[in-house]
């Protein structure tokens, strides 16, 4: 999160309400153009400065605050996700798919506040508690083969905007060495790809809350709807001030984003669009608020793209009437609409006001609506085929159509896309760094012409993995940009294999971030006429006094660059066959009983000794040595009892094995 | 030659220990043990249907038919739709291409699948001698493709990527279903009907964990190409500047940005799906299953497996493998058949009569005559080493496929045929979802006999073995069996050098001959010429020594031994070839004599059967690769649609079958040549094979992505350039450094490779925090662990768990960690009510796969003993003072420690 606006955020909201704990809690809901629905809970708690450590709270976590104080966590964020959010599909560009869009799996940011030499060890205690926190293997991101230490990708310090930072320096290359940036980073960043997400970790996520899923909105969250959902992705956003100084507070937002399926299997494939109610989509109304809650309000948001087309019911007598328009119906009005500056509303409606709310919406029309994209389509995979070798391959093509182009403060006219790219890489995978090529549309190009910026550490085996951190800087008229770097895969110890290291080792997503693409929605209060929604609908002012009850409205108004995942993949390495121990075992001792009998051979048997004994043994052939032994009486009846109990062993074991 | 031996050694044989007794036996008698093990060999090759083992599915996680299959007729009507739909479309329109590629991206858009039109370019065929070494075909498409020199529209293969709900996307599945746009059979629409119409099940499957990519792959060039050139671009992308403008291809035929080339993650299996018409009037359908690849590589015998066991089980198809439909007939064949059942009768009643509940099983005759049919088709298809379908494609890229061909003469009437295939593939599809892993329990050497029979490495490689023998022995017997004067072994060798250069020079030639002639007839023409000219040193070899022992025993003693090693190694590339090899070489190399003395053999009287035999035989076999190459080219003018054909036609013939005339061809030029004294020289088949994998060491030195050296000499790692400050690498100095080193008076030292860097990122790029990192195989781990938290968090205890604990386990395989409820493949409602991946149900498992789940225990039973009144294992004493309890915690830390 953009530390900034947090810190006004954090401010704004301590200054404008007496000295105390605060929660509010939201849900927004909208209606994705695949006919799926997009369910984003949002629980916010917010604490005021306090002077003592571990005094009991009214609404906010002790357990939350220890772990704040204990590892001086100035900012956190940590989502656990199942499935993946569809940038083609579901947005890019906008504020809810920023927040909601999330690695699969686990992902941990973390910026502690504690001197630079134990940043490390801190991060390492504090996966350990969040591990015992939510249920999950996070503590597996101590071990610093899975962390890495981000330099310019989530550096709150980095002028991103302005015209001075050292990213926009012109056509000179800049290599990030050692210590050369100005000073470390405290931000520790950090993902399991393979972690399964549960109700073992909604369970204590829920705890957290005042009401936890007694009352409120949380009595929605069915745990089979929400896990059968097609995205499934929650979130722990930590935020506080200054410690030395200790004037913010500390706020706590927590956040579940499920993508529902369409409520109806469709069987004319040409109405993607099903009507939802809330009780269809959860199983359950909508009951009173939680009384802890300051704010308990529903939000149904129409983007930009399907708000249009309710302006043809646009007249200057009659607003727009929601619950029955041309394109939809609901099934209950809302309170209020908020209009953003690009023209996408936002429908609030009290949840404590209504007993029992059942908002749904019933479709008119066959309307046929794009959600936001952005400029590329990036996608990463793994070229070549094998156990040896192959290569990363990161490659954004650029997208047709409205391409929602991000909003860019302060640069009038654009001419060219930044792109940074983090990628953290095993130390099992050996880059080839002479490899790095990058092509644009399909023509390799100077590396340094199109490259800004580069950190590229080295792995070191089973110490720490590889950090690629590439800015890069294209015209705006690229169609496609492709990064290639080839690596040879390493072998691995036998006792570091998953117990199923047939399935391959997954490779965590690489973060892409477009610096200069603020991604934010910004609600006018008055009528500037950039809509003629905007004319009609009523606006409440909710930028000037932030009342609390637009929490969600403020968040969606932060600035904060563009950020998406890209796909988690899969590589297969060099996998022993594990039955080989066992072989192995049998084959060695063949091998030493061999090498050893005949080495004792060798020692013990003297030549002399045994042309002697040929000598002898010419007097009587061995055959008949051996039918006078026979002859022997008492040798005759144990050979007997030998043969009885061999015929009698074979016999048993030829009737157990059929 | 065994009776000279016995001559030749006067004094009593010493009297060592068994093993050297029994060699010398061997070896005494030689020409029987031979003959025993070619008898034997032969035996049992023909006892291979009748040892044959039943299929069975190894890897417990596919689960195959614990769900019911949704499929239903409905679907299959929604199929017929489809299939009408699309050829009314064709017929009535005027572009069909176009529109035909806007219907189907319509209909993949309506699925909520990913789609994107992959436009490629068949490669340019050349016959490339040394092509198996660079094996890199270009399907690049531009504006037009140049096919037999004419501009062509390239194909445009339609991909549609169903992304699973929950799946995180890193596994896919391929279903790939061929169509010719141009002339559309009524088969072939059906084929895409029913695939569109399981796709549309799929989308709604909650089931799915991987994502389902679908191919229509436009088989307007060959099956083969089309899917070869997709799964080349998903593997290998391209990114040169006329393939990016080639690369995506819209429903309207423009290039758009919006549809490009898209991806789902590494492909677990692939299933192609084929129609086709049956000959005759028969109205049977039956499934067909087709698995060698390149090579004679065969996919995960589970692949088959799941799908004989789905088939058997619900017991609607009648499923086939591929046989030589006229070995039927033979008559011989079939009164083998009849010893064998006869035999194996007997073996059963008396197996019968020991053990009353012993099921009496044996092969019929009719089982065996097709058992032999299919086998020796599999060999043949993979001593080809041409894939007998598209599925080929995918074991180049080390993926596991079949094909599924439905064999029917009319699909349209065929209702219930239709449902229960579309329920076979979405149980087969279904199974490998299950997977939690790759393909990797079962067998991947096996020979198929029949679809529920197969035989395994571990038995054929048995008959093989027993035919390898005689090389080894007929060599030593040869060896021991004169007196070699001084300077005849080193002839020998200088012999067999001389050949085996002449003969790899003569393979390489045409490579370079070939750029000289375009047209397909004259290269041929050269290839016989070049082939015809290894005789040629066996020609010059002089015959001053008259046939005598001294000169032709140990250059055949040689060749003998160098011809096993290499039929060894051949046997692990491609045992089919092996064995072919083998009953080719065996009777030729053991019967070999100068040939004067078998030419004079035929007409005295007096000569042995085996030299009279040897004249025969060996002019006869010689003409083996001759006839190979004349039955494909008639093969092909019977109009037999097959892969092989258009490769011969046009000269690319795979490495295998170059390899396996070449190795006959230069066998064969021992016993050809007429007029010499001595054609005694064998050269052995696979010999210059394995020579030929490693690359020329004085070629091509030049530094490439992988020439990292481990070792760099004085200066460390050499990546570490900006750490070191010197921006120019001095390589002029190195070389100079080497090369005084290695001092060498013909100046013909070997180079060694210096990693530089000579692009991007230069001199100065990298920080190398740490110069450790050194090269790349230190495989030895050390785990610090450090661990110094002082607040005691919850879940510390996880802490020594991961790193230290053994990797592998023995139970049953359940997903790790899916498996709390519910995961995220939990299966809800009632319409899908059905297990999920993870839903073991112990009597159903073995109801289907005929095996119980794991009843063993490793561990001992636990009796209680007398109370002693001593504390047992599981005896807690309450801390009585704080040395009882650091005692304990001690022992706990040296535990972990020493781990």
């Amino acid at each position: 999160m953009d530390l900034p606006f947090a810190l006004a955020f954090v401010l704004l909201l301590t200054s404008c309400y007496a000295i105390d704990e605060d929660f509010s809690e939201e849900l927004l809901l909208r209606p994705l153009p695949d006919g799926n629905v997009l369910a984003h809970f949002h629980f916010a708690s917010t604490l005021p400065p306090v002077d003592h450590y571990g005094v009991h709270h009214r609404l906010f976590p002790k357990a939350i605050f220890q772990l704040v104080r204990k590892f001086r966590i100035k900012e956190m964020e940590l989502s656990f996700t199942q499935g993946r959010w569809n940038y083609q599909r579901w947005g890019v560009g906008d504020p809810i798919a920023q927040l909601a869009a999330k690695p699969v799996g686990v992902e941990l940011t973390a910026s502690l506040d504690v001197p630079e030499a134990e940043v490390d060890s801190t991060w390492g205690n504090l996966t350990h508690a969040l591990s015992g926190l939510f249920c999950a293997s996070i503590n597996f991101l101590e071990s610093p083969t899975t962390f890495l230490e981000p330099w310019f990708s989530w550096r709150p310090e980095a002028n991103w905007t302005g015209g001075g930072g050292a990213f926009d320096a012109p056509g000179v290359k800049r290599v990030v060495k050692g210590k050369k940036w100005s000073k470390s980073s405290r931000t520790r960043y950090g993902a399991l790809p393979r972690e399964a997400v549960c109700t073992e970790n909604l369970t204590p996520w829920l705890k957290l809350l005042p009401c936890r899923d007694k009352a409120g909105l949380t009595t929605l969250l069915d745990r089979p709807t929400i896990y059968s959902g097609m995205y499934h992705s929650q979130r722990l956003i930590i935020t506080s001030g200054d410690f030395d100084r200790d004037e913010e507070g500390t706020t706590l937002e927590q956040t579940l984003t499920v993508v529902l399926r369409k409520p109806a299997v469709s069987e004319g494939l040409s109405s993607k669009l099903q009507d939802w109610t809330l009780s269809g989509l959860f199983g359950s109304k909508l009951e009173g608020k939680c009384p802890l809650a300051t704010t308990s309000s529903v939000y149904l948001e129409l983007e930009e793209s399907l708000a249009k087309h309710l302006a043809g019911d646009l007249s200057k007598e009659t607003r727009i009437n929601f619950v029955d328009n041309r394109v939809f119906s609901l099934s209950s009005a809302p309170s209020r609409v908020l209009a953003s500056l690009s023209g996408s509303l936002l429908l609030e409606y009290e949840a404590g006001t209504h007993s029992e709310l059942d908002l749904g919406v019933t479709w008119r029309a066959p309307v046929d609506w794009s959600p936001a994209r952005g400029r590329f389509y990036t996608s990463r995979y793994l070229a070549g085929s094998g156990n040896a070798r192959g290569s990363i391959v990161i490659s954004f093509r650029a997208n047709d159509g409205p391409s929602g182009d991000c909003y860019s403060p302060g640069i009038e006219a654009v001419e060219y896309v930044d792109i940074m790219i983090l990628q953290m890489i095993p130390w099992y995978v050996r880059l080839y760094g002479h490899t790095l090529q990058v092509s644009l549309d399909g023509r390799n190009v100077e590396f340094w012409s199109v490259v800004r910026l580069m950190r590229f550490t080295p792995a070191e085996d089973r110490k720490a993995p590889a950090a690629v951190e590439i800015a890069l800087r294209v015209s705006i008229a690229t169609q496609a940009v492709t990064l290639t770097i080839q690596y040879d895969k390493g072998f691995l110890h036998i006792d570091e294999h998953p117990p199923d290291a047939n399935r391959g080792f997954d490779l965590p997503s690489a973060v892409i971030t477009f610096p200069r693409c603020r991604v934010f929605k910004q609600f006018q209060s008055d009528d500037v006429g950039h809509s003629h929604i905007l004319a009609v609908v009523q606006v409440v002012d909710c930028f000037v006094f932030p009342s609390p009850s637009f929490v969600f409205a403020l968040l969606l108004q932060s600035q904060r660059p563009m950020q998406i995942y890209s796909e988690v993949s899969l590589m297969q390495l060099a996998t022993p066959d594990f039955s080989m121990p066992y072989n192995v075992i049998t084959l060695t001792c063949t091998v030493l009983a061999l090498y050893f009998g005949s080495l004792l051979n060798a020692l013990r048997r003297r030549i002399g000794e045994e042309e002697r004994e040929s000598k002898e043994g010419k007097k009587a052939g061995l055959l008949s040595q051996k039918l006078k032994w026979l002859r022997n009486e008492k040798h005759m009846r144990v050979i007997k009892v030998i043969l009885v109990v061999i015929i009698g062993v074979a016999v048993n074991h030829y009737l157990s094995s059929s | 030659m065994g009776a000279d031996g016995e001559k030749d050694r006067q004094a009593p044989p010493l009297k060592g220990r068994l093993l050297a007794r029994l060699a010398v036996l061997i070896v005494r008698h030689a020409a029987l043990v031979s003959f025993v093990c070619c008898v034997a060999g032969i035996v049992s090759l023909m006892l291979l249907p009748v040892l044959a083992k039943s299929v069975y599915v190894d890897e417990n996680a596919l689960l195959p038919g614990s769900a019911r299959a949704t499929f239903s007729h409905y679907d299959t009507l929604k199929a017929h739709d489809l299939a009408r739909e699309i050829q009314t479309l064709l017929s009535s329109s005027t572009d069909p291409q176009k529109d035909f590629r806007k219907w189907l991206g319509d209909r993949l858009d309506a699925l909520g699948a990913d789609y994107y039109f992959h436009r490629f370019c068949p490669p340019t065929r050349s016959f490339s001698i040394l092509g198996f070494l660079s094996t890199s075909h270009t399907y690049e498409a531009g504006k037009h493709c140049l096919v037999d020199g004419r501009e062509q529209t390239p194909g445009v293969n339609a991909v549609g990527i169903l992304r699973a709900h929950q799946g995180d996307g890193n596994e896919a599945i391929v279903l790939v279903t061929p169509f010719e746009l141009e002339n559309l059979t009524a088969e072939n629409a059906i084929a895409m009907g029913l695939s569109l119409s399981l796709l549309d099940l799929l989308s709604r499957a909650l089931w799915l964990a991987k994502d389902v990519v679908w191919v229509a792959a436009d088989s307007k060039y060959e099956k083969y190409t089309a899917v070869a050139a997709w799964l080349k671009e998903y593997h290998e992308p391209l990114v040169s500047d006329s393939s990016f403008e080639g690369m995506h291809y819209t429903q309207d035929g423009n290039s758009s940005r919006d549809i490009f080339f898209k991806r789902a993650g590494s492909i677990t299996a692939g299933f192609v799906l084929e129609f086709t018409r049956g000959a005759g009037a028969t109205k049977v359908s039956s499934l067909e299953i087709h698995a060698e690849g390149s090579n004679g590589q065969m996919p995960n015998m589970d692949m088959i497996s799941v799908v004989n066991l789905l088939v058997s089980w619900r017991q609607q198809f009648h499923l086939t493998l591929e046989g030589v439909p006229r070995i039927k007939d033979w008559q011989w064949l079939r009164s083998v058949g009849y010893v064998f059942e006869i035999v194996g009768k007997k073996a059963a009643e008396l197996r019968k009569a020991f053990l009353s509940h012993a099921k009496a099983s044996f092969t019929t005759a009719e089982d065996y005559v097709n058992g032999v049919s299919v086998l020796l088709r599999s060999c043949w298809n993979q001593m080809l080493g041409v894939p007998t379908g598209s599925h080929g494609a995918f074991r180049d890229f080390q993926l596991d496929a079949v094909t599924l061909e439905v064999v029917s003469t009319d699909l349209e009437h065929n209702m219930d045929f239709l449902t229960n295939f579309g329920r076979l593939i979405e149980g087969v599809l279904r199974s490998v979802n299950n997977l939690l892993e790759k393909f990797h329990q079962s067998l991947f050497l096996y020979i198929m006999v029949s679809p529920n029979k197969f035989v395994s490495i571990s038995t054929y490689i048995i008959p093989f073995g027993l035919l390898l023998s005689n090389f080894p022995i007929q060599a030593a017997a040869l060896c021991t069996s004169v007196k070699a004067t001084p300077g005849s072994w080193t002839r020998a060798i200088l012999v067999v050098i001389l050949v085996e250069t002449w003969s790899l020079g003569n393979a390489i030639c045409p490579a370079i001959l070939f750029h000289l002639f375009s047209s397909a007839p004259t290269r041929l023409a050269v290839w016989i010429l070049l082939s015809g000219l290894c005789l040629a040193p066996v020609f010059c070899l002089r015959s001053d020594a008259h046939a005598s022992d001294d000169w032709y025993v140990p250059l055949k003693s040689l060749t003998l031994g160098l011809t096993g090693i290499a039929l060894g190694i051949l046997s692990a590339v491609n045992f089919s070839v092996a064995l072919a090899g083998a009953l080719l070489l065996v009777p030729m190399c053991l019967s070999a004599q100068p040939f004067s003395s078998s030419w004079r053999a035929l007409w005295k009287p007096k000569s042995g059967v085996i030299s009279r035999v040897n004249a025969v035989l060996a002019p006869a076999l010689t003409c083996f690769p001759l006839l190979v190459v004349l039955t494909i080219l008639a093969r092909e003018s019977a109009g037999e649609v097959g892969n092989c054909l258009i490769t011969v036609k046009n000269f690319s013939l795979p490495s295998y079958v170059f390899c396996r005339s070449r190795r006959t061809r230069r066998s064969s030029t021992a016993s050809k040549c007429p007029t010499s004294i001595k054609p005694v020289v064998r050269s052995p088949p696979a010999f210059t094979l394995a020579a030929k994998r490693r690359p020329p060491p004085n070629e091509d030195w030049r530094l490439g992505p992988g020439m990292y050296h481990p070792r760099l000499g004085p200066t460390g790692p050499a990546f570490s350039l900006s750490a070191k400050g010197t921006p120019n690498l001095d390589l002029e100095k190195m070389w100079m450094l080497e090369r005084s080193r290695h001092p060498s008076p013909r100046g013909n030292w070997t180079p060694r490779r210096f990693l530089l860097s000579e692009v991007t990122p230069g001199p100065g790029t990298y920080s190398l925090p740490n110069k450790n990192s050194g090269p790349a195989f230190t495989v030895a781990s050390k785990r610090t662990t450090k661990h110094d938290t002082d607040a005691p968090g919850p879940g510390t205890y996880f802490y020594s768990a991961r790193p230290q604990s053994p990797s592998f386990t023995m139970a049953n395989r359940f997903p790790p960690s899916r498996t709390c409820n519910p995961g995220p493949r939990t299966v809800y409602g009632d319409f899908y009510n059905t297990p999920g991946p993870a839903q073991y149900n112990p009597d159903r498992g073995k109801h289907i796969a005929g095996r119980s789940g794991p009843a063993f225990t490793m561990t001992g039973k636990w009796h209680r003993g007398p109370d002693s009144g001593l504390p047992g294992p599981g005896t807690y004493f309450p801390p009585q003072n704080n040395t009882f309890g650091q005692d304990i915690r001690c022992q706990h830390g040296r535990k972990l420690r020493s781990r």
